[in-house]
């Protein structure tokens, strides 16, 4: 018996130029760094239109790596980026957007820094002074508006968030006031009390802030009374997160629980997530950064000598399900030069496993292959770190 | 090149045959590294004979180098075989030349090699990546089909990235 292999692929229509279809030149430019691919959209009007098609961003972000945004922790006015391409390790650095689009970065006043708040498909949402910016340096495209309510004294701030929603391929932006009390609860922000009121603003949609409602997260809990985010939200399912100290105040400072903010970028409503039941007092503070391992939210926690674990929440927004998916012990490691774990933790985590870590103004990378900690390069002291990859998202 | 006669466990052998009437005869794990193909066995059970009218003698026994390849550095089973992979990827894709890298990436997309199609795509970003709007144009044989004015506009839109 014979068979002939004549699939749907034998009879397509070739792209006009170049001789491939259309599909493997949409993948072979789906390969580019952005400035390349910036640059291809001149070649011809067939290139132009697979890259100004919506679908093509989305096959672009699969095709790069992964890679990591660090925010110095002075008034640099520069973000840095660090890219770990199968151990090909690449630094560099991008200064503030002031020199185009006629949309500059105000820098005169040195009492206000850039705080970043979030990078989602290659856009960094960042504030300065009451102004929110989205920016994506690869192409260097960027947005700005005003905050949602004029900004409260320093140093109260802010705080934002932002989501891609697939849905309606548009980026939003949670922006959310400060809510202090006096007195008692003067360290802490209180983003999420009940009744304060929240800004919503998409990206597509009209230049305003549309108004919700905080709803009452704490389950009016009076232990609750006072909040305190720590760094950048985190998206994953359609969902923004910020981590969360709440609860009894157990030292100065400190809060006794750790939970997870979530609020559904569909349905425009907040939840509360617990966190593992073991993350509780100071040992919550030991939870550093939220990641995505194989779609689960996980959390990357550190305790001083150089343990490091991973839990991941198996069902999502189920408490219940947080296990314990991996611990390690730096000082059990392999490294391979004398070095002092006390002052060695991590940053965060790249897809492949490995972690980068920071000591003593040092960059270190733990490669999760040969369970091996390895020297990178001098470092600086990181103050923020999100994970970004380079996109033509925004263009 | 075309089959193995050294395994001595009793791998099914498939019959390839290219345009040209070039015949191949390959062990069943290589020639299912080729999604077309792992469909057809799948889906039809044993054939004698696999016809494939678009590819020739020529590449289809390139395509088919690759799978043996990957197939048998697949069934080693130590930690090193993602990197000897990676550096018989590197030496199979060096020295092609375009017509070849052409005929070889249509043959690897026929027959839904998607890992083969990732290498050969790799290779072509490789050629574009960095270089001059005309320096792509004449690799690739391209003609410019925009209107006067209309490629200075795009040009004027992102003229950072051309500097």
């Amino acid at each position: 018996m014979e068979l002939v292999v004549c699939n749907s692929k034998s009879a397509r229509t070739r792209g006009a130029a170049s001789g491939f279809p259309n599909d493997v030149i949409e993948e072979i430019l789906s390969r580019l760094d952005a400035q390349s691919v910036m640059r291809c959209k001149c070649v011809c009007k067939s290139w132009l239109s697979l890259i100004t098609h919506p679908s093509f961003k989305h096959r672009h972000l699969k095709n790069q790596v992964p890679g990591a945004l660090l925010r110095a922790g002075n008034l640099s006015r520069a973000f840095s980026f660090h890219v770990n391409d199968n151990g090909n390790h690449r630094f560099w650095s991008h200064p503030f957007p002031n020199d185009y689009m006629n949309h500059p970065v105000v820098m005169e006043n040195l009492n206000l820094n850039v705080i970043v708040f979030g990078c989602e498909n290659g856009v960094i949402c960042f504030s300065y002074g009451n102004v929110v910016y989205l920016w994506n340096p690869a192409i260097r495209k960027m947005k700005k508006f005003l905050s949602p309510s004029p900004p409260s004294p320093c140093p109260m701030r802010h705080l934002y968030g932002l989501g891609y929603h697939t849905l309606t391929d548009d980026f939003k932006v949670v922006g959310i006031p400060p809510m202090k009390t006096g007195g008692v609860g003067f360290y802490f922000d209180n983003n999420f009390k009940k009744g304060n009121l929240v800004g919503v603003y998409s990206l597509r949609g009209p230049s305003s802030w549309k108004t919700l409602e905080m709803p009452d997260l704490f389950f009016s809990d009076p232990n609750c009374a006072n909040h305190q985010t720590a760094f950048c939200s985190f998206v994953l399912n359609g969902f923004i997160h910020w981590l969360v100290y709440y609860g009894r105040e157990i030292e100065e400072t400190v809060l006794e629980s750790l939970g997870i903010v979530a609020f559904d970028m569909s349905t425009e409503v907040f939840k509360l997530i617990n966190s593992p039941p073991s993350l509780r007092g100071l040992e919550a503070y030991t939870a550093i950064r939220m990641f995505d391992l194989s779609g689960c939210l996980s959390l990357l926690t550190f305790k001083r000598p150089g343990l490091i674990d991973m839990w991941v929440m198996k069902e999502y927004g189920v408490s219940d399900s947080w296990t314990k998916h991996f611990s390690l012990n730096l000082s059990k490691s392999f490294v391979p030069f004398p070095t002092d774990y006390d002052f060695m933790y991590p940053l965060g985590r790249y897809s492949n496993g490995d972690l980068l870590l920071h000591g003593g103004d040092v960059f270190y990378l733990y490669n999760s292959k040969c369970n091996r900690v390895e020297y990178l390069c001098p470092g600086f002291f990181v103050m923020q770190f999100a994970t970004y990859v380079e996109s033509v998202f925004l263009s | 090149m075309s089959s193995s006669s050294t395994t001595t466990t009793t791998t099914r052998l498939l019959m390839l045959k290219a345009s040209d009437g070039v015949t191949f005869e390959v062990e069943e794990a290589v020639a299912t590294k080729l999604g077309a193909i792992n469909n057809m066995v799948e889906e039809e059970g044993s054939e004698d004979l696999i016809c494939l009218p678009n590819v020739n003698g020529k590449f289809l026994g390139m395509v088919l180098e690759w799978c043996k390849k990957h197939a048998n550095n697949n069934t080693n089973s130590d930690k090193g075989n993602d990197e000897v992979n990676k550096w018989w990827d590197k030496e199979f894709v060096m020295d092609l030349d375009q017509n070849t890298l052409y005929h070889l990436l249509m043959a690897a997309d026929y027959l839904s090699g998607t890992e083969l199609v990732d290498l050969l795509t790799e290779k072509v970003a490789s050629m574009i990546r960095g270089k001059k709007v005309e320096e792509i144009r004449e690799t690739f044989k391209i003609k410019s089909d925009f209107l006067p004015g209309q490629e200075e506009e795009i040009r004027k839109k992102n003229s950072w990235a051309f500097e």
